[in-house]
């Protein structure tokens, strides 16, 4: 129970959803949808199941600028992702990297869709 | 002294319920042990279950802080309304109008006029058991009556947003919905379990199922339409393992409709619908008390507790287990019939009914994939938004296909040329739709037009079906048209009208975020947005700073809207409330950030968002609210 | 055959729901553990000695790192226990958007378990180390590699084992 109540004090409570401020946002607009699509793809580590765009949150805000600082150094996409990646573990990420644990996850509901296809169209003699 | 009465019929619900339970059991020893038959004591069970809760709810109103959970969710500066509905803003209190509302379908089942009654009393006697079980469940982990001592002088407060009429309304309809396939459950289990030979069943499965359906189309959407103009950024879907939660029983309810269409008329198809009326209902506990365990990590959760956690899985065990147990064991006495062809009216509504359980299956694996994965591997990793939404469109394409060319399919079997030379004209008006739909977006991300030219397709088909009953020869006559085409026609217009405003909102959504100053006029989607300024307001239980918007178009005042950012006394939390303007090609949709301290002294933050045809996803759902209702109807006049 | 694989499928389900209750969501364990220590970059404070990477890469000894503020209730929480800890043990301070002043005033009061400091002031050296929070400790073996990290502040739970760690 102190453990929990600890865990919670640790967790600095963020404001409600706010998301992106006017000087985060990039003049380039093409980088600054790059920014925003790498963004839907970034969890925010200390909120419940929201990414990095909308959420008020500490380092939800370091996360962004941190993204569009690196767009802005030429990075790509893939090089920015695959840097948080590395800090923060497979969690940060909203999909799960495609690897053989994860594999399940797209391939058990092509199975599940053949089996379904499977008993409501076999024919009985 | 409220409280204790609360608990006290709380406890007399547990007893009679137990001797619904107990009593048959107990008569295969002695045949004159049953005192009270199975409607008599659901009407009692009720009549105590309402007066408990009616209890809590005086409790709430009167700010009784004796109670743990009135001092918890409940503040004297709250407004009466949400005093009152703040009952349900907390565990145990929305489990306990679960419970209301478990008993209260059982009530009407027991005065409803049913010619078997075999299926009558054998589904009440599945529905107290289960109500024993909840109410042992409240007793034992979720008492709502337990006092708090010393009580305190005043309470922590509802949490503000969920101070708002959304709360009025959302959870309520969400168990009427849930708690509804309780009775499908129930109904199906007693056929299995008692071997009811009779398929009078589907006729009495049907109501409940399209009442519950209805109920949980109405409760999903208003939850979404209530986190769409609450959370103050325009999303109104977020892939959250609730929000998942309760659509998997929403999808298997959905196939379940659409297999009871096919028992009602060809008498196939039964044990899909036994099995489906068994996994809808564990869908909906699982739903309901998935977040309520702390197993997974969601906005909408509880406080955890693991004795609660322990409770639930066993209770679902048990219903699971029991329904799929008899399931398979009916297998003798309820043979498999199914001879369906690929191409008919009964292939096409099975090939929907697969995609909706696939689409069901993956968003479950989704949801509970980390819990599973973190077990298994010891790894930690999240399945959110953009995993879900990539397995969106593969599946529901297919759905919609179907939906556009079923209802011209014949029963039985048909022939593909036969049909395609059926439909002439009509592939012909999908061709010019297709094309016209395709010019006027072809800016816009593919697959946004692609889901743009199904949705008008099956809003074309569905019209096109209408002119089945209009006679040309020998004088322009309207035949009646027949109340379940109507109901087909008005629900699938809706998934149409749906998937444009989905599709609209999520994909082609404009938006401009800056600091603005007072009378700069921003330009967003023909609109010119002109700020006004922010003014200080006082609340109820609140302070807000409201801004000023007005609105023009061609120069032209629209309107003016006043979104705000509210500070609420008791809890310190800051609620940012948008104000929207809705219109039938989109919203404009404003929210103000924080005041510029930095650079100039008048400046705020404003959000302003254009979201193409968003109030088109709630017409939609009302359209498909309806046809459940219109089906509802039909299917209790029918008697 | 079918019943089997009914109860099969129940018993698993109920095996991970079980698991699943007696896990903690909410700690999400360090994706740099077992690797070298990461580049960063640190501002110098004003009134404390200052270390960079290299540093922590001197002497062949294990080292401690720990991420606070001044700002930051659950820091003050396990001070005591990083008094008691720095004893024994170096270790090595990043303050996270935090102000020299205020940093050096509470020390002052509470005592200084940190051999140095360094100020790390948009958040870009935390995100290097796979910070989300305050307060989170690594301890670095003597070949500069991160071989623990504990998310949330030192209790006594922890500090025992941290000294096994280091032992």
């Amino acid at each position: 129970m102190k453990f929990l109540f600890i865990t919670l004090l640790f967790f600095y409570s963020a404001e409600k959803v706010k998301s992106v401020e006017p000087n985060e946002i990039l003049e380039n607009e093409q980088l600054e949808k790059v920014a925003r699509e790498i963004g839907k793809n970034l969890r925010c580590l200390v909120c419940q199941n929201e990414d990095i765009e909308n959420s008020n949150a500490d380092i939800a805000k370091d996360l962004r600028l941190l993204v569009r600082k690196k767009l802005l150094e030429g990075e790509s996409k893939k090089e920015i992702i695959d840097f948080v990646h590395s800090r923060y573990g497979d969690f940060v990420l909203f999909s799960p990297p495609l690897r053989f644990d994860t594999l399940a996850l797209w391939i058990l509901p092509l199975v599940f869709f053949l089996f379904l296809l499977y008993l409501f169209f076999r024919r009985k003699n | 002294m409220i409280a204790e009465l609360g608990i006290y019929f709380l406890i007399l619900t547990l007893m009679f319920s137990s001797f619904g339970f107990s009593q048959p059991i107990f008569s295969i020893f002695n045949k004159k042990i049953i005192f009270f038959s199975q409607e008599r004591l659901s009407t009692l069970i009720f009549i105590f279950t309402f007066l408990s809760f009616f209890c809590l709810t005086y409790s709430f109103t009167i700010s009784d802080f004796s109670l743990k959970v009135v001092t918890n969710n409940s503040n004297t500066q709250l407004p009466l309304i949400y005093k009152i509905t703040g009952v349900w803003g907390n565990h145990e209190g929305s489990i306990l109008l679960w419970l209301l509302v478990m008993t209260f379908f059982g009530f009407l089942f027991s005065i409803q006029e049913i010619n078997n009654k075999e299926i009558k009393t054998k589904t009440l006697y599945i529905q107290n058991s289960l109500i024993f079980l909840i109410s042992l469940f409240i007793i034992l982990t979720s008492n709502p009556f337990q006092r708090s001592f010393p009580p305190e002088i005043e309470g922590s407060d509802l949490n503000p947003l969920l101070q708002d009429p959304g709360l009025i309304i959302h959870p309520p309809l969400l168990y009427l919905g849930y708690v509804g396939f309780s009775i499908v459950y129930s109904i199906s289990l007693a056929v299995l379990l008692f071997k009811i030979n009779s398929n009078d069943f589907v006729k009495v499965l049907k109501p409940w199922v399209f009442a519950s359906w209805t109920f949980l189309t109405l409760g999903i959407g208003l939850g979404s339409w209530w986190a769409y103009y609450e959370l103050g950024w325009g999303g109104f879907w977020f892939w959250d393992p609730v929000e998942n939660a309760s659509l998997l029983p929403w999808l298997t309810a959905s196939a379940l409709l659409h297999t009871i269409i096919i028992s009602e008329k060809r008498k196939l198809l039964l044990r899909w619908t036994l099995l489906l009326s068994i996994i809808t209902f564990t869908l909906s506990l699982l739903g309901t008390f998935l977040v309520r365990s702390g197993v997974l990590i969601s906005v909408h959760a509880f406080a955890n507790d693991p004795s609660r956690g322990l409770f639930i899985l066993l209770l679902l065990l048990l219903v699971v287990g029991t329904g799929l147990f008899f399931y398979v064991k009916s297998e003798n006495f309820f043979p498999k019939r199914n001879q369906i062809h690929l191409i008919s009216k009964e292939g096409a509504i099975s090939l929907n009914n697969i995609f909706m359980l696939t689409l069901s299956f993956t968003i479950l694996l989704g949801t509970i994939y980390p819990l599973f994965s973190s077990i298994i591997f010891n790894t930690k990793i999240s399945v959110g938004a953009p995993f879900f939404n990539s397995i969106l469109a593969p599946i529901t394409l297919p759905l919609v296909i179907g939906m556009i060319f079923g209802p011209f399919l014949k029963w039985g079997n048909d022939d593909l040329i036969n049909l395609v030379s059926r439909l002439k004209v009509l592939l012909f008006i999908f061709l010019f739709s297709a094309l016209l739909i395709w010019y006027l977006n072809y800016r816009g991300p593919v697959l946004s037009i692609i889901f743009f030219i199904f949705s008008g397709l099956i809003i074309t088909s569905s019209l096109f079906e209408l002119t089945n009953f209009i006679s040309l020869k020998p004088k322009i006559k309207f035949k009646k048209v027949p109340m379940k085409n109507i109901s087909q026609l008005v629900a699938h217009i809706g998934i149409g009208l749906l998937i444009i405003g989905a599709t609209g909102t999520s994909v082609l959504k404009k938006e401009k975020i800056q600091f603005q100053d007072p009378n700069q006029v921003i330009l967003i989607s023909k609109f010119e947005v002109k700020f006004m300024g922010v003014k200080n307001i006082e609340g109820p239980n609140y302070i807000s700073e409201m801004g000023e918007f007005q609105i023009f178009k061609n120069g032209r005042f629209l309107k003016s809207l006043y979104p705000e950012k509210r500070f609420y006394n008791s809890s310190d939390q800051v609620t940012t409330e948008a104000a929207i303007y809705s219109t039938i090609i989109g919203d404009l949709y404003i929210a103000i950030g924080d005041k510029n301290l930095v650079d100039k002294d008048k400046s705020w933050t404003t959000r302003i968002w254009f979201n193409p045809f968003t109030i088109w996803i709630w017409i939609g759902i009302l359209f498909l609210s309806f046809g459940g209702l219109i089906s509802l109807i039909k299917s209790v006049r029918k008697k | 055959m079918k019943y089997f694989f009914l109860i099969f499928s129940l018993l698993i389900f109920t095996f991970f729901f079980y698991k699943g209750l007696q896990k903690d969501p909410t700690i999400i364990p360090s994706n740099l553990i077992e690797k070298q220590i990461p580049n960063f970059k640190l501002r110098k404070t004003e009134f404390f000695s200052f270390f960079d990477k290299s540093n922590l890469l001197e002497h062949r000894e294990p080292k401690i790192i720990n991420f606070f503020a001044s700002w930051c209730p659950p820091c003050k929480v396990e001070h005591p226990n990083l008094m008691k800890l720095s004893e024994k043990f170096k270790i090595y301070g990043v303050a996270k958007k935090d102000n020299d002043i205020k940093i050096y005033e509470w020390l002052k009061e509470s005592g200084n378990p940190y051999t140095a400091i360094g100020l790390d002031d948009d958040g870009s050296a935390s995100i290097n180390w796979g910070v989300y929070g305050l307060p989170e400790t690594f301890i670095v073996n003597n070949q500069g590699k991160i071989i623990y990290k504990q998310i949330g502040p030192i209790t006594n739970n922890e500090l025992k084992k941290i000294n096994n760690i280091l032992k």
